[in-house]
């Protein structure tokens, strides 16, 4: 299926305006690059008072608290709360296993990816859309400002799934390519061979302030086998013989319960939010009430 | 547990049949693809289950393990296993079966004798190896059907060989021909043989005439007896005469006897030559109320109501096939008809041949003859062929021999006075004087209404007749007045005469009594009722009858009642002699003599017809075991066994089908 889909069919007008009464949440205080709407570790030119401190030679004068002088006789710099721009970066997972279910994961993540960039750039975030499968990229890095929005849907709707997932190589190329702090979201199904957790450690190391979104399809969750079958991985092109059985269906759910369980109880140790959603539920309840009620948006 | 089939069958059928199967498994199910996202989650659970059973390797070909389970069953179903039976080792078996009339019994679809094979065949069943078994059917004759053998099939086959009998049931034969190869038996195993004394068993439903006269001398007799129905009312008898006066009347008269044990109302029929004539309704009361019917014996029974005789009155100046019947279907319908052939009615003639006898010579004309004539000796002696023989029989119906032996005897009834037939067989010796007369047989036609007490007798030749003939008037040394048969001859013998040897004085008294009247008339009537008066003599069923044929034929065809013929040598003396008269009804001979070419077997006997099962079945002497049914011993299993292999079936379908649809 090709997800190389109309732009609108990813964030339709209503929905855009829904989002665009919501904001990114950052857990943590980032110094970020350029003055934004958030306020920023460092101190400067906001109209937030943060602080005091004595002057020193050669600070502005126009930041002299002349009151405290005429009290005191004492010279005191006013330190204000510096405002800064969040960057958010969205990294999707274009394998071609992401290509599976019905409506395929990939178009899903893109949706939702397509979301919290319209969030960020609505709210002049710095923001970055990058996807990976063996390989990383495309990518569509530090736009600002909801103009951009066309191109971010043209981006998203260009992205092909294809290749075999390698998360552990896009997270480090990720990790050394964005080194600013800021808000990352990884859409994903996390179905690596390879494994999932050095990639998350790279990106846990960077100390982003990480989202993992699970992306999984009905077809996965329940799926609707019987019979001998000979399985296909659309990744790899490997094969698994099976003979479908109640016993191998219980074993299978309770493998991917497993399997989502210890990525949850991997991101919880590390401070990472952990998501899990299918593609059976509806993308705009996905981001109205799922990613608020985990904080992501507010 | 022991297989019947041989070692090599379950494993030959194994060796046929597993390898192919085994070789299929090996094959690649050919497995429909399908893509998924990821066969990680997928390999990992079919590892855990493979690692997770126990039995991994029967869950992977479980299919596999439920057929070959199913062809294990099917390899030892075919080898027949068989629970091990009873008895010792090495038993000889008699199966008796009885096949007289009785036993045609039907009750629920089945004759008596059908029950009877049987339970022959689960006996047979139930023998083990080295076991013998033979067979033997009787009727009013015994007949080895299969002689001393271990071979099953060949005992199956013989038990399925034996046929219905119209005929009585006597056993006596039986035994006889029994105990014979059983006795050698015994002597065998005094040396090297362990075989013991026979095992006797009789399949009958009881009714044996001469069941109290059998001695089981060793073994012991076991007696299956079948059959439960009493339901029978049958013809006992059926006379038909020719009145002595008017020859062309005819009249019938049937025995009729209900044998249940309740009131029957029964449509009599007379048919002649297949047409309806007359019909008459017989009332018959039970034979016995509030008795168990299969204790009683018939002698201790009186008839009472139970028997009723009906008669019909015709005229009939012709040769006649005559039947009864009775209507209303019972158990039994051999019983149900009755036959009788009527002889075209001719007028007596007779010849008395005399030195002088006045007594005799008044007798004869008192009697109502068409003519007599009176010959001497040696006329009778020198009369020409044509005078004495007309076709083959002597022309005079009766002729009466007063103290002349002879042995000019052309075919024909002879009565002798004071002297004898010159036969083989018969002498004649001394005169007896004096002497009384011990026993005489009142109940003889010939002697009915002759009181034989009141006859003196002052002296009488002593003869001497072959066993066959028929004592009418015993005395001391031998009999006094005999019946003998000779093929186509009747001779009524009296060893006295009217006159003593000297013939100067009278001998006895017996002229001057009415009963020397009686006695013409009776013998004069006996001696040609086969002939002339009314029906042929009846026949019994399993009895041989004698039919003159046509001078010069060598064979001659009887056909049966049944429709079937059968070719029959004739005799030199131009009589045909058939013996195979196991079936009620009409034998025909073709070409036979014009109205005396066929014969009637009738059953018409009381025990025989009293079907109901004799509870109280004895023998003289010897063990014997009663039953009702043989008990199945050796069990096939192989009926279990399929069974199971259904089961199997069942279970593999449902597996196949839980896998399938999940």
């Amino acid at each position: 299926m090709s997800t190389a889909i109309k732009r609108n069919h990813l964030l339709d007008p209503e929905f855009m305006s829904r989002l665009e009464r919501l904001d990114i949440v950052s857990r943590k205080i980032f110094a970020g690059k350029t003055k934004g709407e958030r306020r920023s570790k460092r101190k400067g030119q906001s109209v937030e008072f943060a602080d005091y401190r004595n002057y020193v030679v050669g600070d502005d004068l126009r930041f002299l608290d002349w009151n405290i002088y005429g009290r005191l006789e004492r010279l005191f710099i006013k330190l204000f709360f510096e405002e800064e721009d969040l960057h958010v970066n969205v990294l999707i997972d274009a394998s071609r296993s992401m290509e599976f279910g019905d409506p395929a994961k990939a178009l899903y993540a893109k949706r939702v990816a397509a979301a919290l960039a319209y969030i960020g750039l609505c709210n002049y975030n710095r923001v970055s859309l990058c996807a990976f499968s063996d390989r990383f990229g495309p990518e569509m890095s530090g736009i600002r400002g909801r103009r951009l929005i066309h191109q971010v849907l043209g981006f998203l709707s260009d992205i092909e799934p294809d290749g075999i997932g390698n998360m552990t190589a896009a997270c480090k190329h990720f990790a050394i390519r964005y080194p600013q702090k800021g808000v990352v979201i990884v859409l994903s199904d996390f179905m690596d061979k390879g494994g999932y957790e050095a990639g998350l450690r790279y990106l846990v190391g960077r100390h982003y302030d990480l989202y993992a979104i699970q992306v999984l399809s009905p077809e996965e969750i329940d799926p609707p086998l019987a019979g001998d079958l000979r399985l296909l991985d659309v990744e790899d092109a490997d094969t698994a013989d099976v003979t479908v059985t109640r016993a191998l269906l219980n074993r299978y759910k309770q493998n991917l319960r497993g399997y989502c369980e210890g990525l949850r109880e991997f991101c919880t140790r590390r401070g990472v939010s952990y998501l899990f959603t299918s593609t059976a539920v509806p993308f705009d309840q996905m981001v109205l009430n799922y990613l608020r009620r985990r904080g992501l948006l507010r | 547990m022991n297989f019947l089939a041989p070692w090599w069958v379950p494993l030959a059928v194994a060796g046929l049949t597993v390898p192919p199967l085994v070789l299929l498994y090996f094959l690649k199910l050919k497995r429909r693809q399908l893509p998924i996202a990821s066969t990680l989650l997928w390999r990992k659970a079919v590892q855990d289950l493979q690692v997770n059973s126990p039995f991994q390797k029967l869950r992977n070909n479980l299919l596999l393990m439920l057929q070959l389970l199913i062809l294990a069953a099917a390899a030892i179903a075919v080898s027949e296993p068989m629970l091990r039976g009873q008895g010792g080792p090495g038993k000889v078996w008699v199966l008796l079966i009885d096949r007289s009339a009785s036993m045609s019994s039907r009750e629920g679809g089945e004759t008596r004798l059908d029950q009877a094979r049987a339970e022959a065949h689960t006996l047979v069943d139930n023998m083990r190896s080295g076991d013998q078994a033979m067979v033997i059917s009787f009727a009013d004759r015994a007949q080895v059907v299969a002689t001393l053998t271990s071979r099953k099939e060949a005992l199956h086959r013989a038990i399925d060989s034996i046929t219905q009998s119209d005929a009585t049931g006597r056993l006596t034969e039986a035994m006889a021909l029994a105990e014979a190869p059983t006795s050698q038996v015994g002597e065998r195993s005094d040396d090297e043989n362990p075989i013991t004394s026979a095992e006797y068993v009789l399949f009958t439903d009881g009714r044996l005439a001469d069941a109290a006269n059998v001695q089981v001398k060793s073994g012991t007799m076991q007696i299956v007896r079948v059959g439960q129905t009493a339901d029978n009312a049958g013809i006992v008898s059926l006379d038909v005469r020719r009145h002595y006066e008017r020859p062309e009347q005819l009249s019938v008269l049937a025995r009729v006897r209900n044998f249940t044990g309740r009131k029957l109302s029964r449509d009599v029929s007379l048919l002649l030559d297949g047409d309806v004539k007359s019909v008459r309704t017989a009332e018959l009361e039970p034979l016995a109320v509030g008795k168990d019917l299969g204790q009683l014996t018939l002698g201790g029974v009186p008839a009472q109501g139970s028997e009723v005789i009906v008669s019909f009155e015709l005229s009939l100046a012709t040769a006649a096939q005559l039947e009864v019947r009775l209507s209303g279907g019972d158990a039994f319908p051999v019983d149900d008809r009755a036959f009788a052939i009527v002889a075209p009615p001719r007028p007596v003639t007779a010849l008395l041949v005399t030195p002088g006898n006045r007594y005799l010579r008044q007798l004869l004309a008192s009697l109502p003859l068409e003519h007599h004539e009176v010959w001497t000796p040696q006329e009778y002696e020198n009369a020409p062929e044509d005078k004495l023989v007309q076709d083959g029989r002597c022309k005079f119906d009766v002729v009466w021999l007063d103290a002349h032996s002879t042995n000019r005897l052309p075919p024909g009834n002879f009565v002798f006075f004071a002297a004898a037939p010159l036969i083989p067989g018969v002498e004649t010796g001394e005169v007896l004087k004096q002497q009384p007369f011990l026993d005489w047989d009142e109940t003889h036609p010939i002697l009915r209404h002759v009181p034989v007490q009141a006859i003196s007798v002052f002296s009488w030749l002593d003869i001497k007749l072959p066993e066959d003939a028929i004592p009418l008037i015993e005395g001391p040394d031998g009999p006094v007045m005999a019946l003998l048969r000779r093929e186509r001859n009747q001779y009524l013998i009296s060893a006295f005469g009217i006159f003593d040897e000297t013939r100067t004085h009278v001998n006895t008294d017996w002229f001057a009594q009415y009963s020397f009247v009686a006695f013409g008339y009776n013998a004069v009537r006996y001696l040609t009722g086969s002939s002339t008066i009314g029906q042929q003599p009846p026949v019994a069923p399993g009895e041989p009858f004698t039919v003159p044929v046509k001078p010069g034929i060598s064979s001659a065809t009887v056909r049966r009642p049944d429709g079937s013929t059968e070719k029959v040598p004739v005799r030199a003396s131009d009589l045909l002699t058939y013996g195979q008269t196991d079936r009620v009804g009409i034998y025909t001979v073709s070409p036979g003599l014009s109205g005396d070419d066929a014969r009637a077997v009738n059953l018409t006997n009381d025990e025989e017809s009293f079907i109901a099962p004799n509870d109280d079945f004895r023998i003289a002497a010897g063990e014997v075991v009663a039953s009702q049914r043989v008990e199945r011993a050796n069990r096939p299993l192989w009926r279990y066994v399929l069974a199971g292999l259904l089961a199997v079936l069942c279970v593999e379908w449902f597996v196949y089908n839980k896998r399938v649809f999940v």
